[in-house]
């Protein structure tokens, strides 16, 4: 049955193993949080950019920014 | 009572043995039917069935094992994830991953390469390659996800983009992983509908006539294939997909190609099939009194290169005319019926939507959690409700 107990580690609660202990920091800032906005406008600035990156890269391959050195076909 | 049909999977989201099963699972299966079929060396064949049932055995593992100490946080007695670290987690590893496919993998510093053809996969091999696109963008993209991975490790979510965005409430991962299935749905539908081959046949033709060699020599060198793809027949536009039918009888199956038509005026200038702002040098007017720039004066001329009608040249107006309506130089008669490419973009297109229309459903859920619970939003001010 699926139900069936493993010696030893069930009366003591959830089952620790070695790569558990390993990762268990990983897994303990639930929830936690920085106050506020914080980073967020770094967050806005650096989404502008990668929009101008791609525009820039779009813009090149469709041929409608001509550089030097460059020529699309 | 049983569950309904439309929430049964809900039943991994308190059990994360149950979530991480299912997930190595999908993987597992992904790994033993996706890709042995991708490559031609026994071995990768070999690794990936390998993988896959490694993957088949932690899943199983996972679920036996649901009640780890990892999962249960102290603090609240009840098993938990921190959404926020395992995107970071995972963003620095693919990003050493994508890097290191690019650095090592493609260009053969340490790997195989890639597969490299003809487009019918004669004369192809696994090779080291040095193509400025696939090697950089991986090398590139790497670096980034690294960068930013790391910036994600150190740095906490603000809390009023935890709360907005809901970060702790699962939902919304699955509204954004969604997001990518549909982007790259959309992005392939869109190139089958609208394709680029004629593009990347003029590039052929170009190049080599960059070194020199005759049209004819050039457009030997067009892959059968590519002249397929390109027919405008092909075009679900061209109310390809919805007609159904025979391939065989009257249309659709093409028996072979004419050659490319190239149009010239009386004065050698080459002329091409409307498309778009050129200047207009010839047409067929639907009234006598506008026919300046019609087919018969302006003296125009097709010649044919490869194909069938290789060296043949017409100035007939009334044959010139057909090949210039068609450019259906494949032997048809004219009734459009569904192809590959039809199918392509239709199915790939339809699954797309559904897949954005999933986006929003799973997205609208979280945000709008305490709405569809029957809390009135008015409420909030007092009590928080579902933003955690």
């Amino acid at each position: 049955m699926a139900t069936q107990t493993v010696e030893g580690s069930s009366i003591s609660g959830p089952r620790r193993t070695t790569v558990g202990d390993f990762l268990k920091p990983l897994n303990s800032e639930y929830d936690k949080v920085a106050p506020g906005w914080r980073t967020t406008h770094l967050m806005g600035v650096a989404m502008a950019l990668f929009a101008i990156f791609l525009s820039i890269i779009l813009e090149i391959y469709n041929s409608s920014i001509l550089l030097d050195g460059i020529s699309m076909n | 009572m049983g569950l309904p049909w439309y929430r049964v999977h809900t039943i991994v989201l308190n059990d994360l043995g149950c979530l991480l099963f299912v997930h190595i699972m999908h993987t597992a299966l992904v790994a033993v039917i996706f890709y042995p079929s991708d490559h031609s060396y026994e071995g990768v064949a070999g690794a990936h069935i390998l993988f896959s049932g490694l993957c088949f055995l932690a899943a199983i593992w996972h679920w036996v094992y649901w009640d780890l100490e990892i999962f249960c946080d102290n603090r609240i007695g009840k098993p938990s994830l921190d959404l926020p670290k395992i995107f970071e987690i995972h963003l620095f590893l693919s990003g050493v991953a994508c890097f290191g496919f690019g650095a090592f993998h493609v260009i053969g510093l340490y790997g195989l390469g890639i597969w490299v053809s003809d487009p019918y996969g004669l004369t192809g091999k696994v090779q080291p390659v040095n193509l400025v696109g696939i090697a950089s963008h991986h090398i590139a993209a790497g670096t980034l996800g690294i960068l930013v991975g790391l910036f994600h490790l150190s740095v906490r979510p603000p809390q009023r983009l935890y709360k907005g965005l809901r970060k702790g409430n699962i939902e919304i991962v699955l509204s954004i992983s969604i997001v990518v299935i549909f982007f790259a749905a959309f992005v392939v539908a869109e190139t089958m509908w609208c394709g680029y081959f004629q593009q990347e046949i003029y590039q052929r033709v170009s190049a080599v006539l960059a070194e020199n060699q005759s049209l004819l020599e050039a457009w030997c060198k067009i892959p059968e294939k590519l002249a397929f793809y390109d027919y405008i027949g092909n075009d679900p536009a061209k109310g390809g997909l919805f007609k159904m039918g025979s391939m065989d009888n009257g249309d659709g199956i093409a028996v072979g190609w004419l050659g490319h038509p190239i149009f010239r005026d009386k004065d050698e200038r080459e002329l091409f099939v409307h498309q778009g702002d050129k200047i207009v040098r010839a047409d067929t007017p639907s009234k006598r009194a506008e026919s300046n720039y019609s087919v018969k004066p302006v003296g125009v001329t097709a010649e044919f290169y490869y194909g069938e009608l290789n060296g043949v040249s017409y100035s007939d107006p009334a044959i010139v005319k057909k090949y210039a309506r068609h450019r259906a130089t494949l032997k048809s008669d004219g009734v459009f019926r569904n192809s590959l490419r039809d199918w392509f973009t239709f199915g790939h297109a339809s699954f797309a939507l559904l897949f954005f229309f999933g986006h929003i459903w799973h997205g609208a859920r979280t945000l709008f959690k305490d709405i569809f619970a029957g809390i009135d939003p008015n409420l909030d001010a007092q009590v928080e409700f579902g933003a955690f």
